[in-house]
C-alpha cells in the first residue's frame, strides 16, 4: 500500500503564450505510517506536485496511484476519501457558512454521519473550542484560527494519506505544537507528506525528505543523507538548512569541526563546544 | 508618528467581545516595531486601525496628527501609511504584476517615469523582476506574498504596516525581507510596524509589543522578551533552534550573546 | 477538472498589437464591428474575416486563445444556421426533406453568412482584451470618452468600475472554481451519476459562490481603499498612452475598411 507518484510532469497554462514548466519528472511515494518531508525555494512546485498526490491536478505526464490503482476510467476515484489535502491558504479551502459546517463537510461526505462528531473532536485537536468557533464564520477568523480550521476539515476525514501545505505558516508556539501531535497521532494509521519552509519544525519526524528545485528533485533521501549533502544543496541554491544547521556547516568549512551537522540543537552544542578553540 | 490611546476595538456582530482593550503605543519614524502574540490575540486588527482600515470603538488613532476617524482626512491617513496584510489576496487589485505593485503609487499621482522606476526598484528589491509580467492569482503563494510586499514598497510610504510578511516565504527570502524592512526603518527612516511570530524577526526589531487578549502584555526590548521564558510562552513565540543553540553553548560555558539568531553570529561569537 | 489554464483573457507579451494605443484599438474594434454589421455580401465577409487573421497573427496570441469565445457561442452559431436553413413549406431548391421540414440552399447561405459573422464579431472583439490589459482599456475608455466630462459625467470612475467588472468576470470563475477544488478536496463529485445526481451535486457550489462573490467584492473595495484609490483624478499609470503615428495609421486603416466593407462591398 502506498500513494505513488511516477516520473510526473506538469505545466500550467498549456497552449497559451505563458505556458509553466512547474513539474519535470518528479518520483516520489509515501506508505501509510511513514512522514515525508517536501522542500524547496518558493515556485520550485511543492505546492503542484501535493495537489496531483491529492488528485485535484492531472499531470502532463506520468502515474499517479492510489495503494495501486490509478484514477482511469474506473468507477470508484481512488482519491475520495483516502487523501487529505490541507491547503497552503485557509481561505480557499473554506465555503460554508460556518466554521462548524466546512468541517463538517468532507466526513458527511464520506458517509460518516452527519460529521458533526468528527468536526467537534478535529476542532478540539487544533485547539479551537468547538463551544467559541463552530458558529463563526470562517472568512472572519484570524490568520491562525484559518489555519487551524482548515487543517481540522482535512483531519476529520481521518485520510489515508494526509497532505499538508505549510501547516504551521501564521501559527504560534501552541499551534506549531498541535500540528506536532496532530502528525505523530496521524502517523499510527496514515501516511504524511509535509511540505514546508520550516525544516527544523518537522525534519525530526521524517524518513525521507524530497527537495524540489525549478521543478526536479535536488534531493531524495533519509534526512541523515540530507545533512551530508547540506553544503551542495545551499550552494546550489536548492535548500537554505536551518540556522543550527548553518551554524555547525559553516563551522566545519572553518575547519572547527569535521563532524556531519546534527538536529538536535543539545547535542550541536556539544559537538561545537567540544571543538577547538571555543572562547 | 502613528499612536494609539487607549484604543479599544469589537468586530461588529461580535457578541460585545472586544479584540482589542485599551491598547496605548507609538511608533516613531525610524523606528522598527514588532508585534507579537498568540493566535487571536489582536495584531491584525491593531495593523487594521493604523491604516484606519477600522475606526476604533473607544480611544483613538493618529498618525502624524491626523485621526484616522476624520473622515475628510483619512486619506492623508493611507497616504502615510502603506500595509502589507496577512494574506496577499485580500491586497492585490491589478491583473499583471507590474501594473499591481503601479496602483498604490499610481494613485498618488507619481509621474510616470518615476513610477516606472519605482515599479522596477521594488520588484528587483523583492526578488520577482523576472516575474513582472505574469498574473498574481496564477502564482505560488510566496510569490504572491512578494508581489504585495513590492506593492507597499512602491508607495514609498512614511509608515509601513507589515502582517506577517514572510509567512509564506522561503528560508532565503525571509532573510532578505527581514533586511530589507531593516533597511527601510534603520537607513530610510521609515517608521515600521511588524507583526510577527519567529524570534528571528522579532530579535531584530527596537522595540516589541506582545499582545494578550487584546491587551498589551510588554512593550520593550527584544532581549528582555527573548531572555523572559514565562513572557515568550504567553506571547506564543518559540524559540527558534539556534536560540535554544546557543543557550546550550552559554550553559556549557561559551560567550554567546543573548539574542543571537543568525549561524554568522554565532561562529563569530564562539571563533572570534 | 480544470487543468490550472490562466482565466485572465490577457497575455501578455509584446507584439505590435500590444502596443497600440488602447483608444487607438478601441476606435479600430468599432469601426470593425460597424463594418461587420454594414457587410451584406461574402466579399465584404472577406475582407473582414483577413483582417482578423492579420490581426491575430500580428498580436502573436496562440490561435486557440483567440478561438476559446467560440466554443462559449457555438450553440448560438448551430442555432442561427438552423434557424435560417430549415423551412417549413416547400422551399424553391430544398437540399434535403425530412417530414415537412426542408433544408433550403439560400437559406444554409445566408445562415452561414450570420455564422460566420458571429464568430468574427467574437473573435475580433477577444483580439482587443487579449492584447489590453483590463487597466489599460479602462484609460483607453477614459480617453475616448473624456469629452463626456463637459457634460459632468463621471468618466473616470466609469472607466474604473468597467475595469473592476472585467476584473470580476474573471474572478466569478475563479471562486466557482475554488469552491469545487475545496469540496472535491473533501469528497464531494461533480463528475458521477445522471443528470439529475449532478445538478445536485453543484447546489453547494452555488449557495457560497453567491456569498462570497459579494464578500470578495468587498475585499477588493477594501485592497483598494487601502492603497489610497480614490477616483481616478489625478491618477497615473505605468504605461502612459498616447496616439503616436502608427496608432492614427492603424486607425486610418480601420477607417478605409469599413467604408470599403459598408460601401463598395
Ligand atoms: N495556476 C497557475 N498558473 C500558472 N502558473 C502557476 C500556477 N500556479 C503556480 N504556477 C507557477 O508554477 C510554479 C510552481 O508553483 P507552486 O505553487 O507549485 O510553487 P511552490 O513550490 O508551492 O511555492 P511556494 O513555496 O511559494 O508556495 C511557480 O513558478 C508558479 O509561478
Ligand atoms: N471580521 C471579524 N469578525 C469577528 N471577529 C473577528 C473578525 N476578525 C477577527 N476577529 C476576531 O478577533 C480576534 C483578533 O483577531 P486578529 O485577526 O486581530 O488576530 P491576530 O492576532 O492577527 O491572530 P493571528 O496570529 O492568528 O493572525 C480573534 O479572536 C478573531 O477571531
Ligand atoms: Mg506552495
Ligand atoms: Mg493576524
Amino acid at each position: 500500500m502506498a500513494l505513488t507518484l511516477t516520473d510526473v510532469a506538469f505545466d500550467y497554462a498549456v497552449g497559451t503564450s505563458l505556458a509553466q514548466p512547474a513539474l519535470r519528472g518528479v518520483t516520489f511515494s509515501v506508505a501509510p505510517g511513514e512522514c515525508v518531508v517536501v522542500l524547496g525555494p518558493s515556485g520550485s512546485g511543492k505546492t503542484t506536485l501535493l495537489r496531483i498526490a491529492g488528485g485535484l491536478l492531472i499531470p502532463s505526464r506520468g502515474d499517479v496511484t492510489v495503494d495501486g490503482m490509478s484514477r482511469g476510467a474506473r468507477r470508484v476515484d481512488p482519491f475520495r476519501g483516502a487523501v487529505g489535502l490541507a491547503f497552503q491558504r485557509p481561505e480557499a479551502q473554506f465555503f460554508a457558512a460556518t466554521v462548524g459546517e466546512d468541517v463538517a463537510f468532507g466526513p458527511r461526505n464520506l458517509g460518516n454521519g452527519d460529521g458533526a462528531a468528527a468536526a467537534e473532536s478535529a476542532l478540539e485537536l487544533v485547539g479551537l473550542s468547538p463551544g467559541d468557533f463552530a458558529e463563526r464564520s470562517p472568512f472572519t477568523l484570524s490568520g491562525g484560527e484559518a489555519r487551524r480550521a482548515a487543517l481540522a476539515g482535512i483531519l476529520a476525514m481521518s485520510p489515508r494519506y494526509l497532505l499538508l501545505d505549510e501547516p504551521t505558516s501564521g501559527l504560534d508556539a501552541a499551534g506549531h505544537r498541535a500540528v506536532s501531535e496532530a502528525i505523530a497521532r496521524a502517523r499510527a494509521t496514515a501516511g504524511v507528506v509535509v511540505v514546508t519552509h520550516d525544516a527544523a519544525e518537522f525534519l525530526d519526524h521524517a524518513d525521507r525528505v524530497l527537495v524540489l528545485q525549478e521543478g526536479a528533485a535536488a534531493f531524495s533521501g533519509s534526512v541523515r543523507d540530507l545533512l551530508a549533502d547540506a553544503d551542495r544543496l545551499e550552494a546550489g541554491g536548492a535548500w537554505v538548512p536551518p540556522e543550527h544547521v548553518r551554524a555547525q556547516l559553516l563551522a566545519r568549512r572553518l575547519g572547527r569541526t569535521t563532524s556531519p551537522p546534527v538536529l538536535d540543537p543539545g547535542e550541536a552544542a556539544r559537538i561545537l563546544f567540544a571543538s577547538g578553540g571555543v572562547t | 508618528m502613528i499612536r494609539f490611546e487607549s484604543v479599544g476595538f469589537a468586530y461588529p456582530g461580535s457578541g460585545g467581545r472586544s479584540a482589542l482593550t485599551r491598547v496605548t503605543l507609538t511608533v516613531e519614524p525610524g523606528e522598527l516595531v514588532a508585534v507579537a502574540g498568540a493566535n487571536g490575540s489582536g495584531k491584525s486588527t491593531l495593523a487594521r486601525l493604523a491604516d484606519g482600515l477600522l475606526r476604533p470603538t473607544s480611544g483613538s488613532v493618529t498618525v502624524d496628527g491626523v485621526d484616522t476617524a476624520d473622515d475628510e482626512r483619512v486619506w492623508d491617513v493611507r497616504s502615510l501609511v502603506g500595509m502589507v496584510f496577512q494574506d496577499p489576496d485580500d491586497q492585490i487589485v491589478g491583473t499583471i504584476v507590474e501594473e499591481d505593485v503601479a496602483f498604490g503609487p499610481g494613485n498618488l499621482g507619481v509621474a510616470p517615469a518615476e513610477l516606472r522606476e519605482r515599479v522596477d526598484a521594488s520588484l528587483a528589491a523583492v526578488g520577482l523582476s523576472a516575474l513582472s509580467r505574469r498574473e498574481p492569482h496564477l502564482l505560488s503563494e510566496g510569490q504572491k506574498q512578494r508581489v504585495a510586499i513590492a506593492g507597499a514598497l512602491a508607495m514609498r510610504p512614511a509608515y509601513l504596516v507589515l502582517d506577517e510578511p514572510t509567512s509564506m516565504l522561503d528560508p532565503g527570502g525571509r532573510r532578505s525581507v527581514l533586511d530589507l524592512i531593516d533597511g527601510l526603518a534603520h537607513r530610510e527612516g521609515h517608521g515600521v510596524l511588524h507583526v510577527s511570530h519567529d524570534a528571528t524577526g522579532i530579535a531584530r526589531a527596537d522595540r516589541v509589543i506582545v499582545l494578550e487578549s487584546g491587551c498589551v502584555a510588554y512593550d520593550g526590548t527584544p532581549a528582555g522578551l527573548l531572555s523572559d521564558q514565562a513572557m515568550l510562552a504567553r506571547a506564543g513565540i518559540a524559540l527558534p533552534e539556534i536560540g535554544v543553540l546557543a543557550d546550550a553553548l552559554r550553559a556549557l560555558g561559551a560567550r554567546v550573546p543573548e539574542g543571537t539568531m543568525d549561524a554568522e553570529s554565532l561562529v563569530g561569537a564562539l571563533w572570534p | 477538472m480544470r487543468r490550472g489554464v490562466g482565466l485572465g483573457n490577457y497575455i501578455a507579451v509584446d507584439s505590435p498589437v500590444h502596443a497600440l494605443d488602447p483608444a487607438a484599438k478601441l476606435g479600430i474594434v468599432s469601426a470593425f464591428t460597424v463594418g461587420l454589421f454594414t457587410a451584406g455580401t461574402f466579399p465584404g465577409l472577406t475582407l473582414l474575416a483577413v483582417t482578423v487573421i492579420v490581426g491575430t497573427l500580428a498580436a502573436s496570441v496562440p490561435i486557440s486563445a483567440a478561438l476559446r469565445g467560440v466554443r462559449t457561442v457555438s450553440l448560438i452559431l448551430v442555432l442561427t444556421i438552423l434557424a435560417n436553413a430549415l423551412r417549413w413549406e416547400p422551399a424553391t431548391v430544398a437540399l434535403v426533406r425530412v417530414g415537412p421540414l426542408a433544408v433550403d440552399g439560400e437559406g444554409l447561405a445566408s445562415g452561414v453568412f450570420f455564422a460566420v459573422r458571429i464568430v468574427l464579431l467574437v473573435v475580433g472583439t477577444s483580439l482587443l482584451t487579449l492584447t489590453t490589459s483590463p487597466v489599460e482599456l479602462a484609460g483607453g475608455i477614459e480617453r475616448v470618452f473624456a469629452p463626456l466630462r463637459w457634460l459632468r459625467v463621471p468618466v473616470g470612475d466609469l472607466a474604473m468600475t468597467l475595469t473592476i467588472a472585467l476584473r470580476f468576470i474573471p474572478t466569478t470563475v475563479e471562486e466557482a472554481d475554488r469552491i469545487m477544488t475545496a469540496q472535491t478536496a473533501r469528497g464531494a463529485r461533480f463528475d458521477r451519476g445522471g443528470p439529475i445526481a449532478r445538478a445536485r451535486a453543484y447546489a453547494p457550489v452555488l449557495v457560497p459562490l453567491f456569498f462570497n462573490l459579494f464578500r470578495r467584492a468587498d475585499e477588493l473595495a477594501t485592497a483598494m481603499e487601502a492603497r489610497c484609490y480614490r477616483g481616478s483624478d489625478g491618477r497615473t499609470q505605468l504605461r502612459e498612452s498616447r496616439m503616436r503615428p502608427a496608432d492614427w495609421a492603424s486607425l486610418l486603416v480601420a477607417g478605409i475598411l469599413l467604408i470599403a466593407t459598408g460601401v463598395a462591398l
